[in-house]
């Protein structure tokens, strides 16, 4: 866990990348209730005009909110908020790869606000995507 | 289309929701979180989702919504206490926003999850949903 009494303005939070195929797919939807079939069913997305399966944005934010565990511990977020502005594309039997960083952009006595970036392939996947942490 | 009549409006859930052991740790699991990293029993940050999402979707469809054709615009949590396993919540809906760009229906929806036990809000949680043209 990072010293956030240590954090300055700009500074870097080390990447973390996470891999995104099917079968995460299929457990992040039993494990979270969604089982909309654009997260599972090829025919059913592309049905309904989408090119492939695609992520479920709240996995894509989840691995995110594991990063922020990971380096900040989950009780010491006060606001996580995203946007999504691509999906992310899961084509069959292949692991798409979610990259992860994040930036100090502001600071203040209560809180450290983190600019996340989230990308896959050089891509954004999220826009406007920020985390408020607790100064302790 | 949303009824315009519902705008603004607060629903709250008959339904009490406990946060159950198993469902945190297989939707920590799947996040990859580890298990020391969530301490107290707490849960992990997006896992409010598991709840509201749903109400969310029972909210619109009832007020006129196509589902179908939803996907999630933007997503943000307040943190406003803690949710420990065990809890039991009560949840509150407001479908705060309805609007139409480029043919798309966007509408915002505000769930706020209160403990039952304290009477606080633990989190409060706002999702942009967008049902394509």
């Amino acid at each position: 866990m990072i010293n956030t009494s240590l954090l300055v303005l700009e500074a870097e939070i080390s990447p973390q990348v996470f891999p995104i195929n099917r079968e995460l797919l299929k457990q992040y939807a039993a494990a979270s209730g969604d089982q909309n079939p654009i997260h599972q069913d090829e025919d059913f997305a592309k049905s309904v005009g989408l090119p492939d399966v695609i992520a479920h944005g709240m996995l894509t934010m989840g691995l995110v909110g594991t990063y922020l565990t990971n380096n900040f511990g989950v009780e010491n977020i006060q606001e996580f908020s995203v946007r999504f502005v691509k999906p992310v594309v899961v084509p069959k039997d292949i692991d798409v790869i979610l990259r992860v960083t994040g930036k100090v952009s502001e600071l203040s006595e209560s809180g450290i606000k983190i600019e996340i970036t989230a990308s896959v392939e050089e891509s954004k996947v999220l826009g406007k995507a920020f985390a408020v942490i607790k100064r302790n | 289309m949303v009824n315009p009549e519902v705008i603004g409006k607060t629903f709250t859930s008959p339904n009490l929701v406990v946060v159950q052991e198993t469902q945190v740790n297989n939707f920590a699991n799947a996040l990859s979180i580890p298990k020391d990293k969530i301490q107290n029993n707490l849960v992990p940050p997006t896992f409010g989702i598991t709840i509201t999402l749903a109400q969310a979707q029972d909210l619109l469809v009832q007020s006129g919504l196509n589902w179908d054709r939803v996907v999630h615009g933007e997503q943000s949590f307040k943190y406003l206490g803690q949710i420990n396993i065990g809890d039991e919540l009560k949840t509150s809906a407001t479908i705060e926003n309805v609007k139409v760009a480029a043919g798309n229906e966007i509408a915002t929806v505000r769930i706020d999850l209160t403990n039952t036990l304290t009477q606080n809000i633990v989190l409060s949680t706002t999702s942009v949903l967008v049902v394509r043209a």
